[in-house]
Formats: structure tokens, sequence, C-alpha cells
């Protein structure tokens, strides 16, 4: 019982105790019992509520006991025994393990008659000592059991919880309670006690960063780690403890609370990070660890790949796991790295997955899994779902083959290259808030499924009955670019490049700094022309004073001359004087006065010229300056040219599919800097040139062996600068084009007669023309309008120029030519009469000045060394009267295509360099000129393009028809579908879908609309949700039959509803197809294909 | 100079002042809500919202080989802006006075100018159109919504954004038709 006398704390009951000291009277002794009674009972009452349910036992048996007790039969010594009771208890709850032998010792003192045999006390000892370590409690240091009790918090346990992390994180935020308690109870006036209670929190908190280690949240126990260490730093630092430095410990445990409470959640833990950032922290938490922190929190046990046993992974994708929703908390910052990171990101993931189809090694495994864990862990971050839950799977797949070293087989791969498709269309969905893909659930399902199979069956299995990955089949498609995406630049270039800090400035801001760069380089070479004329001026000043000061000098003689002559016809000689003064009058000492100005001047005149010297430099400094601002800010607007590839790749896989040939995509110049703008804008013309190509150019597979050509057809875009302009060439190796059929179908439009002579290159032109097609029939991929005509269209609209070089049987080259915004050029300056030209020095080669005798056949051919030109003059060029002088003049050399002519102009008034400008907005183009630049004195000169005048005057037809009526643009051909949706993001989806796939998209809210719409046109195909307010797709389709011109008219419903009712009632109301959301992108297109082809046949 | 076009007159200076900023006439309606001014026959209205100023006088620097209503370009401020002749529309008959003014309509790149035949006059809304249009250039059909009559002059209310992105289309592609 030596326990049990040890020191008194202040208690609740020290006042009882106190007073036994003044000694017992009777009623006083009752009243004493009654009181022990109460306080033990509010004891076990606590004990309880805290879980210390054995603690709770021993109370109540106490209580119990007293309760048949009377002061008579009350033992004298009771109340030395009780006295302790509350300190022993005190000292359990806080975790003293040597308090449990005095409250077995209580328990069994006989005068207190409690029905308990040893084996029990020893089960209730056992049990005390089970939930102590269970709780984890700690010792008791100078902790006030008032404290304890007052403060306790709604920190009540659940009861047995039934998943282990649950349990684990219950204990946690038990343990955090505790230390939130420490913390309230540190009172700062009281220093004594102070430095025991530090030791106290350091200690706990070492035992927490412990407990939270091993429950599997290490970003907890960094946390507390990192706290600690304030802690101690605070305890041998030189100041006191400040209330601030407390309240900052007060707040973070909140935060621990706050974490355990969501510690699932996707944010989770992150409220915690700034403010363990504060300056109030001795150390406070650098971003590098709070960024390694943050990883650490949002993967806590039972989440993502965390070191418990893994948990079984679902077989089903659902909506929710492919939802690119963000959350409503979402982090502005995080997320804008993400959306920086991603694409490139997903590009290299797709590039990997491309070269492994294509052959290659474990290395681009590797690349593969490391960005599949990257973005994973950075979409987990974020927390966007369906980015996260697919890069999880996908990285378990190719863990799984890493593992076993094996490289992913054929089907696999066909799935992996999907799912790379899909992530790289969720990065564009969430960059360019368009609507996620429609495949994305079944792609995740398929990539499920993988992973289950490879988790059941084992990789080994699975591979053993796969292809070999380097062969692909005949349905696929191979679309890695040969020489743009290998190994060695995608692993680690994008990447770095990502990696270099980022700022996003509006668009509109960098167009004006762009502008003040150009007005600076115009404005300098303004300063520069003023600096030349200073420069002649002075020159003829200096002339000037040096004739002043020989007229001065021969004053001066002629003076000299007079007073010779004077003398000698004075005859008698003068009066003599000393000095000889007489011999000179005013007039000497002015002629001489004036040479000497005229000397000084023209030295000053000298340093003036040794000054605009200086500033002559000075200025071409600044000008070198201003040329290396507008390169600078130039650079800004570019992009690579690789950033749209991945789109363009997966258009020909799409078109491949679709019509079932097999093709591979090569691309070169795709590091190529372009303006973004303008490389945009191409993309659209490209895709419809590939999917031409495919569907057109390349032959089915069959044909093609039998022609001796590789089974898989080949085209290849290559990206070139061509002075202001971006070239691009698709080539493919199909069968060219068929002159024909064009000459065929031209004759049957009625624009050449049957015996008319036409050359190839006039057919050419044909197929540029609106509404030609030399097909018959409509196909899916591009027999729906999407004609050279259209790409023609879009390229002509952006000032471009489109050139074919078609080979019979070898195939067709496409070549697209798009003027660059703006640029700086060398220039020559020419006058014609009133114009002021200056011509580009695009595509020339030699300046010649020749004489008359050098031109024969009255100017039409130009003799240099031997070789004979063809000649003509800029002002024929132009369309304007001979203003040409007879005699010498000046030929430029031009190279166009494979031709060199000889332009002839009277002479060249300047050299320089210029910046070319747009026209402005709404005069897109002139043809023969690039722009127009601003010229030193402020005027405005056009600038031409030698070899693109030169081959438009070539072009004497072919554009009459394409311009003379705007009824005839070729936009019109393009088959419309019409999509009645009444969700917004369903709506957007499809018409990306279909506007990507060459249609026309017209979009209505419901039926009602829909209905307004269909009054004033006919769409070509009505695409209809089922459930729409208003009118619903039911209801729309029989108005739709009602109506006369409409009747026919082909009506897909796409739904989520998959009862029979509904197919029924859809079908009867005269629907032509249904199809059950999801909906692959595929199978829509070809019925829609199928429909229209139907259409067309009826 | 202008070629073939009659020289640039030379308007008051403004001050490259706004025209619709530029202090109203004594004569000015209370109400005043619309630009006028006159090219040829007709009488233009523009809101008097819309960006427009009467520069000063600057060269108009020609450019060969385009539609004859195209007189060149000017330089305002380093934007390179577009000059029209709406005298020299197809089917426009009026000739144009010996002194005529240039007027700027937009901002930095949207920017087109126009010889106009007066200064501009701040007028208030008109209160009913005519009936139907009269008979007008070509172009200017469909980008003409309403006439209105006011004191014997006939003025159209035209969307100019419309207009000018004819123009340029017609500019940019007519040419290629007449190579």
């Amino acid at each position: 019982m030596n326990e049990l006398s040890g020191p008194v704390g202040e208690d609740p009951m020290t006042l009882i105790h106190e007073s036994d000291e003044a000694g017992l009277t009777a009623s006083a002794a009752g009243q004493r019992l009654e009181n022990y009674r109460e306080n033990i009972s509010q004891l076990a009452g606590q004990a309880d509520a805290d879980g210390f349910y054995g603690l709770h036992d021993a109370g109540s048996l106490i209580v119990e006991a007293l309760n048949l007790l009377t002061q008579e039969t009350a033992p004298p010594e009771l109340f030395d025994v009780l006295a302790d009771l509350p300190d022993v208890f005190g000292r359990y709850c806080f975790g003293d393990e040597t308090s449990i032998p005095p409250i077995i010792q209580i328990l069994a003192y006989p005068g207190l008659q409690i029905p308990l045999d040893e084996n029990e006390l020893a089960m209730l000892a056992n049990q005390l000592a089970t939930e102590l370590t269970a709780q984890n409690l700690l010792d008791d240091g100078n902790w006030e059991a008032d404290d304890f009790f007052a403060d306790l918090e709604g920190t009540e346990p659940s009861s047995a919880p039934s998943k282990e992390t649950m349990e684990l994180v219950e204990l946690l935020e038990m343990e955090a309670a505790l230390i939130s308690r420490l913390l309230s109870s540190i009172n700062l006036e009281a220093t004594g006690a102070l430095a025991g209670q530090l030791e106290t929190l350091i200690d706990n908190l070492e035992r927490y960063e412990n407990a939270a280690n091993m429950a599997g949240f290490e970003g907890l126990a960094m946390i507390c780690g990192h706290v600690n260490a304030n802690v101690r730093l605070f305890c041998a630092g030189p100041g006191p403890f400040t209330a601030g430095q407390l309240q900052a410990m007060r707040t973070w445990i909140s935060g621990v609370h706050g974490y355990l409470a969501s510690f699932s959640e996707a944010g989770a833990g992150l409220q915690m990070l700034p403010q363990l950032g504060e300056a109030v922290w001795a150390l406070p938490i650098s971003m590098d660890d709070a960024a390694k922190i943050l990883v650490k929190l949002q993967t806590p046990p039972g989440t993502g790949n965390s070191a418990s046993e893994p948990t079984a992974r679902q077989q089903t994708a659902t909506a929710e796991d492919v939802s690119l929703d963000l959350p409503d908390d979402v982090n502005e910052e995080l997320l804008d790295i993400l959306l920086q990171e991603l694409p490139v990101q997903t590009q290299v993931f797709s590039s990997a997955i491309q070269t492994l189809r294509a052959g290659g090694s474990l290395a681009d495994l590797e690349t593969a899994q490391r960005i599949a864990h990257t973005v994973k862990g950075a979409a987990n971050t974020v927390g966007i779902k369906g980015i996260a839950q697919l890069t999880h799977f996908l990285e378990d797949i190719l863990v799984a083959c890493a593992e076993h070293q094996k490289l992913p087989g054929h089907e696999l791969l066909n799935t992996l290259v999907d799912a790379a498709d899909c992530l790289e269309a969720m990065s564009e969905s969430l960059n360019d808030l368009t609507p996620p893909p429609v495949d994305a659930l079944e792609t995740l399902q398929k990539v499920l499924d993988w992973a289950n199979r490879i988790d059941a069956e084992g990789i080994g299995e699975i591979e053993a009955s796969g292809s070999h990955p380097g062969h692909s089949g005949p349905q696929t498609v191979a679309g890695g670019s040969e020489q743009g995406l290998g190994q060695a630049e995608v692993g680690e270039t994008p990447v770095e490049k990502a990696q270099t800090t980022m700022v996003r400035v509006a668009a509109e801001q960098m167009e004006a700094f762009f502008r003040q760069a150009g007005e600076n380089i115009i404005l300098n070479s303004q300063a520069n022309e003023r600096l030349r004329r200073i420069k002649n001026q002075l020159q003829a000043m200096e002339a000037q004073f040096e004739l002043l000061r020989q007229l001065g000098e021969e004053l001066d003689q002629l003076i000299d001359l007079k007073d010779l002559s004077g003398r000698s016809l004075m005859g008698s000689a003068p009066k003599f004087d000393v000095l000889e003064m007489d011999q000179y009058n005013e007039l000497h000492t002015a002629s001489r006065r004036m040479v000497e100005a005229a000397f000084d001047a023209r030295e000053l005149n000298l340093d003036a010229s040794k000054e605009l010297e200086a500033m002559n430099k000075l200025l071409e400094d600044q000008q070198r300056l201003a040329t290396e601002t507008q390169e600078a800010m130039m650079k800004t607007r570019l992009v690579p040219v690789s950033s749209i590839i991945p789109r363009l790749q997966r258009s020909l896989r799409q078109t491949c599919r679709l019509t079932g040939k097999n093709c591979d995509l090569s691309v070169s110049g795709e590091h190529l800097m372009v303006d973004g703008d303008t490389l945009n804008s191409m993309v659209d013309p490209l895709m419809h040139l590939l999917r031409n190509a495919v569907d057109h150019g390349i032959e089915p597979g069959q044909a093609r062996l039998t022609l001796g050509k590789p089974q898989q057809g080949h085209i290849s875009i290559e990206f070139d600068r061509d002075g202001n302009h971006i070239a691009v060439r698709i080539k493919d190796d199909g069968r060219g084009l068929d002159y024909a059929a064009i000459r065929n179908a031209a004759e049957q439009r009625g624009a050449i007669t049957t015996d008319q002579a036409v050359t190839e290159d006039d057919l050419k032109r044909f197929i540029l023309r609106p509404n030609f097609s030399t097909r018959t029939q409509t196909t899916q991929t591009s027999g729906r309008g999407v004609g050279m005509d259209v790409v023609n269209y879009e390229v002509l609209a952006q000032g471009g120029t489109l050139a074919l070089h078609s080979v019979p049987g070898q195939g067709l080259t496409v070549e697209i030519k798009i003027p660059l915004p703006l640029s700086r050029s060398h220039a020559l300056l020419t006058d014609i009469g009133p114009y002021r030209l200056a011509l580009s020095n695009k595509g020339i080669r030699q300046i010649l000045f020749i004489g008359a005798g050098d031109l024969g056949d009255d100017g039409a051919w130009l003799t240099v060394d031997e070789a004979t030109y063809p000649a003509i003059s800029l002002n024929k060029l132009l369309n304007l009267p001979d203003y040409l002088k007879t005699g010498h003049r000046t030929a430029l050399l031009v190279q166009n295509n494979d031709q060199t002519t000889a332009v002839l102009l009277d002479a060249i008034t300047d050299s320089l360099d210029i910046v070319i400008k747009s026209l402005g907005f709404y005069i897109k183009k002139i043809p023969g000129f690039t722009g127009a630049a601003i010229m030193g004195d402020g005027s405005v000169a056009p600038v031409l393009d030698l070899p693109e005048l030169l081959r438009t005057a070539g072009d004497m037809d072919g554009y009459e028809a394409y311009f003379a009526s705007p009824g005839h643009l070729p936009v019109s051909t393009l088959p419309t579908v019409l999509v009645v949706d009444d969700s917004l993001s369903q709506r957007r989806a499809l018409e990306q879908l279909l506007q990507d796939a060459g249609f026309q998209v017209k979009t209505a809210r419901d039926g009602i609309e829909a209905a307004e719409q269909l009054a004033g046109y006919r769409p070509d195909i009505v695409l209809t949700d089922l459930e729409m307010p208003r009118m619903n797709g039911i209801e729309l389709t029989a108005h739709i039959r009602t109506r006369e011109h409409l009747k026919s008219l082909p009506v897909i419903m796409i739904t989520s509803r998959t009862t029979q009712t509904h197919r029924k009632m859809a079908e009867e109301a005269g629907i032509n197809d249904y199809l059950v959301k999801p909906v692959r992108e595929d199978d829509l297109l070809a019925t829609i294909q199928h429909l229209l082809e139907g259409e067309l046949a009826a | 100079m202008e070629a073939g076009h009659p020289k640039p007159p030379e308007p008051p200076y403004l001050g490259g002042l706004p025209a619709n900023d530029a202090a109203l006439p004594a004569d000015a309606p209370a109400s005043a809500s619309l630009l006028g001014f006159r090219v040829g026959g007709w009488g233009f209205l523009l809101p008097i919202s819309l960006h427009c100023e009467v520069i000063e006088p600057l060269p108009v620097n020609p450019i060969p080989k385009v539609e004859p209503w195209f007189s060149g370009l000017l330089n305002i401020r380093g934007n390179i802006v577009p000059v029209i002749d709406l005298h020299l529309l197809p089917g426009e008959t009026a000739a144009p006075p010996k002194k005529r003014y240039l007027l700027a309509i937009g901002r930095g790149e949207k920017t087109m100018a126009l010889w106009i035949d007066g200064y501009p006059q701040m007028l208030a809304e008109m209160a009913a159109p005519l009936p139907s249009l009269p008979a007008l250039p070509q172009q200017l059909m469909p980008c003409a919504r309403n006439a209105y009559a006011h004191q014997g002059q006939i003025w159209l209310k035209v969307q100019f954004e419309p207009l000018f992105k004819t123009l340029g289309i017609r500019q940019t592609h007519k040419e290629e038709a007449t190579l």
C-alpha cells in the first residue's frame, strides 16, 4: 500500500482529505462517505466516457461497496485508503502503468468488501493494462486532474471499428486530443511548470510521430517530427515560449484533427501546410519539404500505393471513375501546374507506347510507367479522379510488365494505345475546358480488365498467348513518328522543358508588347533616317566651310596684291613705322579673321561629325537591342509543331479504323517553332488532308501487295519554314490523282467538253473547285464533302496557297503554305510612278545592272553571261503602264519553283531591313504581296513577294468561278448534323467529335428548338437524346416524320435508357437507329455513314 | 501621293481627337446619339459609341493592282490602316468634292479609314425608317440596315464591320480572279 500513501495532488477530494485532519464527528464521517461516493462515481463515469472501461468498472465496484457501507460500518482507515484514489485514477488516465497495482490494491482492500476473487482481480488488472497499452497513453508529468476532466473534448471513441485503418485513425485522433489538451493546459504565466510541460509535450510528440509512422501516416509523422523540432528549438532558444507560438501549436493540432477526419479525401491535409510555413515557427517549413509532405499526406494507408496490404481492385469502372470534375476546393496553383505539365506528360506517354508498339524496349516501358506514376500522383493531388484512376490502373499493368521484364503483347498494346489516346484527350479536355472523351469509361474498363486479368493469371501466362509486340495486325494503325518522336527526344526533352517556371500572361497583353517592340524598330529606323540626312547636311556644310576658307585665302592674297600695287603707285618713300603697322589696314584684319573663322567652323563641323558617328553607333546598338527584344517577344508566341501531332495521329488512327486500312504516319520538322494561332488554324485542313489521303489515296492492303507496295501505307507530314510562310507537305504513297476520273467528272459538270484539250495542271485545279468530287458515293471518312475544295478554301482564307503534286501510282503530295503573321525581312525599295514598293528579298538570287543591248526580242529575254532568262517588267506584273526609262536599268533574277525569271525595274532606291506587317484585320491578303512596312519617313510601302507575283501572274483561271458568287462557298458542301440534347456537355462532346470527323454541326437544346431550326434548313442527319424538356426525342422524331420535306431525314437516338419499352416507343416514332450511352465514337460514325449512304441510295 | 484619286484634302486639324469626342457643334441636337457623314449622294450614320476619328492630313500610300475603291494604306500611330473610297464603289455616280476628309473607324488592327465629303455632324436618333432601301451599290446593299430621310438627305444605317469584311474579302479574292 506504499503507493497509496504517496503525495496527494490537488484533486477534487483535497478538501475532504484536509477536513479529515480536523477529526471526525459521526455526521461529518457520513458526509465524507457520501462525498467519496459521489466523486468516485463521477470519476468512473468520466473513465467510461474516455474509453477506460476497466477503470470504470473499478470505480463502479468501489462506489457499490461504499453504498453498502454506513458511517458506522465504515472502517476508520478507509478514508486513508481512498484518499489516494483520485491520484492513482489520474495517473492511470495519463498512461502510468504503475497506477494499476494501487487500483487493484484498493479494490482488494478488505474494508470495502468487494466480492472479487484473485482471479477476477487479475483479470481486471489485465484489462486495465491492455486498455492502457491500446490507448498508448503517456506518463502524467505535471498534469492536473482538474484540467484533464475539464478539458475533455468530444473525442468519444467509436466502439469496435470495422476496418483496420479506421481503428488506426481513431487511435491517432485520441492521441491528438491528448496533445491538444496538453497544449490547452500550458500556462505561460506559470514559468516554473512550463519547462516540464514542454518536456512532456516533446515526449508526446515523439510518441505521436512513431505512432503515425507505424499506422502508415507518413505525412503526418513527418509533420509531427517537424513540429517537435520546433518545440525543441523553442525550449533551447534564448527567448521565452510566446503566446503566438503556443497558438500556432494549437492551430496545428486542430489541423491534424481535420486531416484525420478527411484523410481519404482529395486535398486532405493541404490546409495544415501553409500554417507551418508562417514566420512564428522557429523553423518554418520549406516549400520543398511541404511538397514532399503533401504527397505523403495524400497517400495515407488504404489509398494509392500505401505500404499496407493492397486492397482488391474494383472490377467495374463507373462514370465517377472517369470524371474530370474538379473538386470544389481545388487548389488553383496546383491545378495550373498540372495543366501545364499534363499535355507534355501525356504526349510523352503516348509516344512511349507508340514506340513500344513499333518494337520498343524495356526503357520505353519504364518511361511509360514513370509517367503514369507521376501523372497519377499529380492528378490525385489536385483531385481529378478520371485521370488518377486511369493512370493508376495503367501503372499497375506497366509495373507488372516491368517486374517480369516482359514487353506487353499485341492485344494489351492496343488497349494501352487507346488508353494513351484517352489520356491525351482528357488532358486536352481539361486544358480547353471542352467535354471529356466519350469513350473514357469504355477505355478505363478495358484497362481495368487487363489489370485484373494480370492479377489473376499473371503477366507471364497472358503474354504467352499474345502475339509478338513488334508485329502489328492488319486492323491496327502504327502511328509512331519515325523521326520526330523517338525515344531519345521524348524521354527527356519535353519533360525537362515542362519543369521550367512558367508564367501565364493574357494573349492581348503579349500582342501589345509585340506591337510595341515592332514600333521600336520602326522608330529606330526613322531616327536612323534622320541621322543619315543630318550627316549629309554636315558633309555639305563641310564643303561650304572649305569653300569659305579658300575664298578667304584668295581674298587675303588679293588684298596683299592691292597693297603692293598701291604702294608702288605712291612712288615716294613713306614715313617708316617701327611696327610696319602702316602696311596693314582693317581690310587685312577682317580677311584674316574670316579665314580663321572658316577654319574654326570646319573644325566644329568635324567635331559634330564625330558626335554623329558616336550617335550612329548608339542607334545601331539600339536597333540590335530592339531587334532582339522583338525576337524574344516573337518566341513567346511560338509553339512547337509537335504540339498538334498527337491530334493528327489520333485522327489518322480513327480514319484507319473506319476504313479498315493500315497506315503509318511520320512527321518531320516537328521541332519547328511556329506562331500558335497559325498552327491552330492549320489543324483542321491537315486533318481533312490526312483523312483524304487514307480514304482516297492509300489502297487497301491486298491491293497494295499486288502492286508491289508494302501492305502498310505510309503518310508523311513535313513542316518547313519558307520565308514568311510555314510550308507543310503531306505525302502519301497511295494511288495519286486519278486524272481520268477528274476529267470525267469535269465533263459531266459541263466544265469542259469531251474533245477539249486539258492539261493535268488544269485538271488539278478542277478538284479545288467547290463541290467537285470524283466520288459517286458518300463514304464515311472523306466523301462527305470534305474534299480538296474545302481545304483549299480554308487555306486561301488565311492568305495561304495550296499546291498538288501527283505521280500516278506513287502517291500525292499536297503542299500548303500559310503566311506567318509578322516578320522581319531584308527588302529593296523601288518607286514606280506614285507607288513606292518594298521588294522582299525572298527568291531574289541576283541584282544585275543591264544595258539595252542585253535584252532580246523586245525585252522578252535577258541574256547574261551566256545564260538566257525570260524577262518581264515589274510594271507588267503589277498591271501598271510602262514607266520604264530606256537605257540602263536594273534586273532582278528571281527564283520561282524551278524557273529563274528576270524582273526588270528602273532603279533600286534603297536597301534596308523592314518589319512586315499585315494589312489589318479586314484585308487578309493581296495576292503577290506579303504585307506592308512602315518606312523611315513614316510612309507605308506594300511589300511584294516576287515569286508569288510571278506565280499568280501565270494562273489565269481557276479562281474565277470559285469566288464569283459567294453562294458557292464550299463550306456548304459539308454534310450537316443536327445534335439535339439538353445536356451542354453532351452537345459539346458530340459537336467536337463530329466536327473533327468533318461534319458541319448544328445544335439544339430540346425538341422545340430543333423543330424551329428544321423549319429553316434540312440537315443530313439528326442525333437526338430521348429525354429532354418541352419536347422529347420521340416527339421530335414524330414531328419530323409528319413533315413532307423531312420525312426521310435519318434520326439516331442516343440515350441512356436501355429498356425495351423505350426502344419500342422510339422505333414506333420512326427513328432509324437507337444507340445506348456511352456510345463508342467509331460506332456512332459508322452508324452515321451507314444511314447517309442509305439516304443517298434512296 | 494618291494615284488616280483626288489629292487628299486638308481637313481642319483636330489634334487627333476622336471625332465623336470633339466639341459638339452649336446646332447639335441635345440628344445626339449618331454621327453622320456624307459620301457622294449618301449620308451614313454611325452609332456615337463606335470609336472613330477625323485624322490629320496624312499621306495615303497607294497600292498597285487593287480595286479602284481601295485607295491605299495609312500609317496611324504605327497601325497600318486601309483607306476605302466609297465614291468609287461600282454603281456610285456622284463626283467627289475637291476637299475631302479622312475618317478612321475602329481601333488598332480593326481600323478602316473612309474618305468623307464633309466634316461629320452629330445627329439625334431618327424616327421612322423609309419603308424600303433605295438602290445602293452592290457591296453596300447587304450591310445597309435602314434608310431615313432627314433634312433633305437620305441617311443610311450601315453595319460597318460586315461592310469592311465584305470589301476585304472582295479585295483578297477578286484579285486572284482577275489575274
